[in-house]
């Protein structure tokens, strides 16, 4: 690559600059840390206040129905909950920190053990689904731009809309009875078949299966994840087409397209290295601002595709007030999507240098 | 790739004139030719853009076009690069190195495109890709002409100390945002000269730079075009800067060449009135301040005149005919024509059908009965005869609060007819809206400004501006100063007659207030109760008026004479209609 060598050739005031735009880079990112921080803490904090409002006494669910008003109370101050609410927060946050997010109410097992297990569930899917869907939308949108203004772009358009009206949860159960159900081609309840199973090494069964050197194992995952995976991405995919292929047009008013077309290169040549760059920038910011709505499909896709991940245990925690569950996992949340975003972060900054070096003129 | 490398040899044994400027009279004479344009017309429907020109540029030789806005002159440019958006058609030969470029295959002509003829661009930092290195593209662009990665950090470190730019290794480094225009200009200009090129064409280049960075810039083309001996095509609105650095000069207006020649000759003796009057609208940077003038009025003549549009036995009727009610006949039997450059005012009470056929003629509405005429010919309904008719003529609307989209910035509204048409470089559109703003004497500033942000004035301003974009050759208007002051009113009154002075542009006027009328127009036609029923020259139809309705309209006009009794006491007639 010529930029590589040029970086490497780079002397004198050049290099200087270079400096300050990591210097000025690294302190947006630490900036844009610490306010997920604070973030993070304000999202734990309304969540333990509101549980706490709920008319749900968590005491009442742990003790025996013949259990004395008495037995209550020490109960209660056994496990601090007659203390105020902030002084409970503390608490919490001080065992949170130290990775102890107390023990489930439904499964009597701690909470951390929980998440351990069905993390790496969601992590799966949410990765592929991202991966599936970006490059759904993104060729969508490329062939839809390559052939403006003809038959071919207005088929994508409408394929485009049709999917944009159908939320993810409704592609699961249209995949369920079209695929699942009416042709039988693909699994659509749980991570693998019963007779199926594989050690657990990393927590990623696609990974500990191909770790175990199980190719059949591999694609029985890769089978049961088909239908979900595919559901989360087709709510993905269109708005990414969308934005995709309006920054192509919008890279394609721009003076250095035409600049590139007089220094004759060819229209493919002008694509790949001048437009494509310009045009992916505002879709990877498109793409972290949903990833909380990407996140947030878990739950209704893990529900209905029967997939232990924390999507699923949220929905089961929220059903018997598992108050310890449901704080530890909207933590867990929260964390996925403020790293996503500094992630989106990490990558525009990596692609747009307007956004690391002030501009100098 | 060979081709590249052939003309480094080639330039490595001719060169032997560096520094001295090649004569235009006697050593290009011979030189062999570079582009020729032979009655070369280019056209947008009807609506010529350049009309039978007939150019050419030799070896060495630098050739300026200079003009006013909308004059066509970026089009001679924008040909050579085959970016001419869709609708344009072309006629006549345009040659480069003896081939038609409208002939040659795509592959052929991009092989020409940054090799054998460069480009120099208007705004360079837009025209460098902000996401990427100047070295990387400046290597990119080496690559195409087939210089071996190896060899090109030396290449672009010498051709950037070429241009004179202090550090050229950092600036290698650099992105176009972290440069100054200046610089990013001369980086332009190395990256064109890096193909030894033989014909550059540069549109505007020094426009958007400062006067140091601009005598700068031009120092350097013209060291580079010495030093490689290849031929300018020079594209300006500056007819000093053209004087300085071109050999030879062509006067383009309205698409047409009026004059062409040596530079010092066509600059300092213009023989053609419009070339006169260029020059003496240009201020002088010496001397005591001369008058200045625009060029002169008489050139609103045109050769012959020749109708426009015109409306043929229009009649409206609105209702079934076998229904009980029948039909209400809103107009009939209109016949009437404008003609280029010619001004015509349509009077008459509310409800006599004169914002009815202003609407005819623009296309917003279907006559029940009649023809509409463009160039003589019967428009039909389809999409090419629609394509004429909006490229020829523009309706300007009465509210321009309303007629604004307020969401937009300026420079978007007036040039969203360019998008239209396939326009949709952003440069392009923000070099258009300038000039259009120029033209209806808006401050340039005003381009990212928002509707709300101006005054009425301003926006019935850019409301005409938005209208001339497609440079029509009649305006519809309806009322557009009726809710102005007097003094804006003024202005745009003013404003209207400059542009016929300068565009040829004809207009049909709806108005009630008979002064403006008077002030404004060549023709007055008279309509009442659906149908003509007087026309004539302003000055006749207003003193002499001879149908009952125009002197019924005259005399309630409150008079200038205040001693005279008014209002008159008159009473409502029986015959009123509500307006449409």
């Amino acid at each position: 690559m010529a930029e590589l060598g040029l970086i490497g050739g780079a002397k004198g005031r050049a290099g200087g600059l270079r400096r300050n735009g990591g210097a000025r880079t690294l302190k947006r990112l630490a900036r844009r840390f610490a306010t997920s921080i604070v973030t993070l803490l304000a999202i734990t904090l309304l969540v333990f206040v509101v549980l706490r409002t709920l008319p749900a006494d968590p005491v009442a669910m742990l003790m025996p129905g013949n259990a004395t008003e008495a037995d209550m109370e020490r109960v209660r101050a056994l496990l601090g909950l007659d203390r105020s609410v902030l002084a409970q927060y503390a608490i919490w946050l001080g065992d949170a920190l130290k990775g102890d997010f107390g023990r489930s109410i439904q499964h009597n097992t701690p909470v951390r053990v929980l998440i351990a297990d069905a993390l790496p569930v969601t992590l799966q899917i949410v990765t592929l689904s991202v991966g599936l869907g970006i490059f759904l939308g993104f060729s969508g949108g490329l062939l839809a731009f390559t052939w403006r203004g003809t038959p071919v772009e207005a088929g994508i358009e409408m394929g485009n809309g049709l999917a944009m009206a159908v939320p993810d949860f409704l592609w699961g159960i249209i995949l369920i009875l079209a695929v699942g159900v009416g042709l039988q081609w693909l699994p659509f309840i749980g991570l693998q078949s019963p007779s199926v199973t594989v050690p657990d090494i990393t927590g990623f069964v696609l990974i500990d299966a191909l770790l175990a050197g199980d190719p059949s194992a591999f694609l029985d995952v890769l089978r049961h994840l088909a239908l979900p995976v595919f559901a989360i991405a087709m709510g993905l995919a269109p708005t990414v087409m969308r934005v995709f292929r309006s920054g192509l047009m919008e890279a394609y008013t721009e003076d250095y397209i035409a600049s590139a077309r007089l220094r004759g290169q060819s229209e493919r040549q002008v694509l790949l290295r001048h437009g494509l760059k310009n045009a992916v920038i505002p879709t990877i910011t498109l793409i972290g601002v949903q990833a909380s709505m990407l996140f947030g499909g878990t739950l209704l896709i893990e529900t209905i595709f029967g997939l232990p991940g924390i999507g699923a245990m949220m929905v089961t925690a929220i059903g018997g007030h598992d108050l310890p569950a449901i704080q530890a996992l909207t933590f867990c949340y929260a964390v996925l999507v403020l790293a996503t975003t500094i992630a989106v972060d990490v990558i525009c900054l990596a692609l747009d240098p307007r956004l690391r070096i002030k501009d100098q003129s | 790739m060979n081709s590249f490398v052939r003309r480094i040899e080639e330039t490595d044994v001719t060169e032997t004139v560096i520094g001295s400027r090649p004569q235009a009279d006697g050593g290009t004479a011979q030189a062999p030719m570079l582009f020729e344009a032979a009655d070369f017309s280019v056209r947008t429907g009807q609506t010529p853009i350049l009309e039978r020109v007939t150019l050419s540029i030799r070896k060495g030789e630098v050739l300026g076009i200079v003009g006013e806005s909308g004059a066509g002159k970026s089009t001679l440019g924008k040909c050579i690069a085959r970016a001419l958006p869709r609708q344009f058609t072309t006629a006549g030969r345009l040659d480069v190195f003896g081939e038609d470029i409208g002939q040659m295959p795509a592959s052929r002509h991009r092989a020409l495109m940054g090799d054998r003829i460069a480009f120099v661009p208007q705004e360079p930092t837009s025209a460098l890709n902000p996401v990427r290195r100047i070295g990387s593209l400046f290597g990119e662009h080496l690559t195409r002409l087939g210089v071996p990665k190896a060899e090109q950090q030396a290449r672009m470190v010498a051709a950037l100390s070429e241009v004179m730019l202090p550090d050229p290794e950092a600036v290698l480094n650099r992105y176009a945002f972290q440069l100054s225009g200046g610089m990013n200009q001369r980086i332009m200009i190395a990256m064109a000269f890096a193909s030894r090129p033989d014909l550059v064409i540069s549109d505007e280049a020094t426009t958007a730079l400062d006067m140091i960075t601009q005598e700068r810039t031009i120092v350097t083309l013209n060291d580079m075009r010495a030093r490689y001996g290849c031929g300018v095509l020079f594209i300006t609105h500056d007819l000093r800067l053209a004087g300085h650095f071109c050999d030879r000069v062509a006067v383009l207006r309205n698409g047409v060449v009026v004059e062409e020649g040596p530079a010092a000759q066509v600059l300092e003796a213009p023989q053609h009135p419009y070339s006169q009057g260029l020059k003496a609208a240009t201020p002088r940077l010496d001397g005591p301040p001369h008058p200045l003038a625009a060029p002169s009025p008489k050139l609103r003549i045109p050769a012959q005149p020749a109708p426009i549009m015109a409306a043929r036995g229009l009649a409206v009727r609105y209702g079934d005919p076998k229904s009980a009610g029948g039909q209400v006949e809103i107009m009939r039997d209109v016949d009437l024509q404008v003609e280029v450059a010619e001004f015509v005012g349509l009077i008459g009470r509310s409800g006599s059908g004169k914002s009815t056929i202003a609407r005819i003629l623009a296309g917003l509405q279907q006559p029940t009965e009649g023809d509409i005429l463009l160039d003589g010919r019967v428009l039909g309904n389809s999409a090419s005869d629609w394509q004429d008719r909006i490229a020829s003529a523009q309706m300007v609307f009465q509210d321009p609060s309303s007629a604004l989209n307020p969401r937009r910035r300026v420079w978007d509204i007036v040039t969203q007819a360019m998008v239209a048409r396939g326009e949709r470089l952003k440069s392009d559109r923000r070099r258009r809206a300038a000039e259009l703003l120029a033209d209806v004497g808006l401050d340039e500033r005003l381009l990212d400004a928002y509707p709300r942000q101006m005054s009425g004035g301003q926006r019935q301003r850019v409301n005409i501006a938005r209208a001339l974009c497609v440079m029509p050759r009649l305006l519809i208007a309806d009322e557009i100063v009726s809710g102005l002051d007097v003094s804006v009113q003024a202005q745009v009154i003013y404003l209207l007659l400059e542009l016929r002075q300068r565009h040829d542009i004809a207009l049909l006027m709806v108005s009630h207030d008979l002064s403006v009328l008077r002030q404004l127009c060549d023709r007055v036609v008279v309509m009442d109760q659906g149908a003509i029923v007087e026309a004539g020259p302003t000055q006749q139809v207003l003193d002499a008026p001879q149908h009952e309705a125009t002197r019924a309209l005259i005399a309630a006009a409150p008079p200038d004479d205040l001693s005279k009794t008014w209002p008159r006491g008159t009473e409502w007639d029986s015959n009123d209609k509500t307006p449409e």
